[in-house]
């Protein structure tokens, strides 16, 4: 007996490029960068980052939750809302306890940490807020989504790093085959481009220094990278069975056909030399999608503009197609949400699809020799994509790779 | 009787804090129904104290505490703890527009 097919209903999207789905993939369309000199970062080593825009997110969310929750939970809010719109659902009417929440989240925002710490030190104990546990809490995501959308099913985080966002939607999948919920809001939402975690990057060697130049700055796959740039962000999906939609009258998105999860067992930041761990994750996804190398169309690639990644994935990508289908770098243009990117590619990827569109990747003047890949530069392209691989990977070599099809 | 002073202080810190409406708020106001939890009063004494250097112990056995607590109950609280300096404080805060918006 075949199993039940997993549809995406419904995508919500808070990111540089704007908050909303539509705003974000015409950004990706016109290949702009949204990087930026930052204020809030002003006078460190690095400087800039991509910053969802604040008035956007501050009439998405509405009044009452800034004082209490930390800017990753805004974002998540807003795509969690905008994305169970999409999908025709209307809280309240649907059936609760059936509605789970998985939501990936690398780490806390930080962006409030600072001003306990100073209190911490000067001994103002007092001053202290009675929120700073609860308003950065990883799982306060999917926690605070269940709350403001009555979504009472499983609910929780799951923390991959970097992969964050795409491990929670290949979670929420297996929630929904293992029959333990009917609707899944999934995604990742992530804002760590405050001066702790900006400092704690740098210090690792994996931003870019690209001060004179913060657009240029993201530029996956080009022999002038030198780093990622932070950005913040949260794509979240509504995935439910096929005949769940069907029997409810909804729209299928697309098809999550396939979800490929590995160890590198490696290095604690470092991809394997061979991206073994990443080739795995990209033939357990298509396994499980019952397809070859050839049947894929499109590739967003994880590509964060760090030299060694871009290198170890090109690679994988040569490695498993015989020729590489049209591959394209999100972030180039909306930069590195950490724990949200692998849930905003992936609802680019299913916008990619509605539109049989390829979004170009931004900077790639000049690619470095070796990567041969067929990267979509310039002005976006329209091809035929039946099937769209989405690939992630984080820092402790955990690798999560999507596969995502036309209905 | 709570001092309309702090109450109307209270009242500025709250709409600009927790974002809301100042119409809905007065010191008969019941802080549990405006959405206020026992952390929300915490994080409004916190705030008090940032804004106008009042330092209000949240461990005082006197601390409003449960369902009934009004904002006249929190400006009561507040009083005790007020000397010449922060009063001038307060009188400036409470001359502030109550709308942030406004």
């Amino acid at each position: 007996m075949r199993r039940s097919r997993t549809v995406v209903t419904g995508i919500g999207l808070a990111t540089p490029g704007g908050v909303g789905a539509e705003a974000t993939w015409r950004r990706l369309c016109a290949g702009t960068p949204t990087a930026s000199t930052d204020p809030r970062l002003a006078g460190l080593p690095v400087d800039f980052s991509c910053r969802v825009p604040d008035e956007e997110l501050t009439a998405a969310l509405g009044p009452g939750l800034r004082w209490r929750t930390d800017r990753f939970i805004h974002l998540a809010l807003a795509a969690a809302r905008e994305a169970v719109q999409d999908a025709g659902l209307a809280p309240g009417e649907w059936d609760a306890d059936r509605v789970g929440v998985v939501i990936g989240v690398g780490s806390s925002s930080r962006d409030t940490d600072l001003p306990v710490v100073q209190r911490l030190t000067s001994g103002e104990y007092q001053k202290i807020s009675p929120t700073t546990v609860p308003r950065a809490l990883p799982n306060m995501a999917a926690g605070e989504i269940a709350a403001d959308l009555g979504a009472k099913g499983p609910g929780f985080g799951v923390s991959t790093a970097c992969a964050s966002g795409a491990t929670a939607i290949g979670v929420g999948r297996q929630l929904l085959l293992g029959g333990l919920c009917d609707i899944a809001l999934v995604g990742g939402a992530e804002s760590g481009c405050g001066p702790l975690a900006g400092m704690g990057f740098w210090r690792l060697g994996a931003l870019s220094a690209r001060r004179h130049d913060p657009a240029g700055a993201s530029r996956p796959f080009d022999t002038e990278r030198d780093g990622f740039v932070l950005a913040e962000g949260a794509g979240v999906l509504v995935l439910e069975r096929a005949e769940h939609a069907r029997a409810r009258g909804a729209t299928a998105r697309a098809v999550l056909s396939g979800f490929g999860a590995t160890s590198d067992a490696h290095h604690p930041t470092s991809p394997h030399p061979d991206g073994e761990g990443a080739a795995r994750a990209v033939r357990a996804a298509l396994a499980e999608a019952d397809l070859t190398p050839d049947d894929v169309h499109h590739v967003n690639a994880h590509a964060t503009s760090t030299p060694l990644n871009d290198r170890v994935e090109a690679a994988v990508l040569h490695r498993i197609f015989r020729r590489p289908p049209p591959v394209t770098a999100t972030k180039s243009i909306l930069g590195h949400s950490l724990g949200a990117a692998g849930a905003v590619e992936a609802a680019v990827c299913v916008l990619s699809l509605h539109h049989q569109t390829v979004h170009p990747t931004a900077n790639l003047d000049a690619p470095e020799p070796g990567i041969d890949l067929d990267i979509v530069t310039k002005a976006p392209r329209t091809c035929r994509i039946d099937t769209v691989l989405s690939t992630s990977f984080g820092f402790g070599g955990q690798n999560a790779v999507l596969v995502l099809q036309t209905p | 009787m709570a001092e309309q002073l702090i109450v109307d202080a209270l009242v500025r810190l709250i709409v600009r804090h927790f974002e809301m409406d100042p119409a809905q708020l007065s010191a008969d106001s019941n802080l549990q129904h405006l959405g206020l939890d026992s952390i929300a009063l915490a994080e409004l004494l916190v705030v008090v104290e940032e804004e106008t250097g009042i330092e209000v112990p949240l461990t005082d056995q006197a601390m409003p505490a449960g369902p009934e607590v009004t904002l006249a109950a929190v400006a009561d609280y507040v009083a005790r703890f007020t000397d010449e300096s922060t009063r001038a404080v307060l009188h400036t805060l409470a001359a502030a527009p109550a709308d942030v918006d406004a």
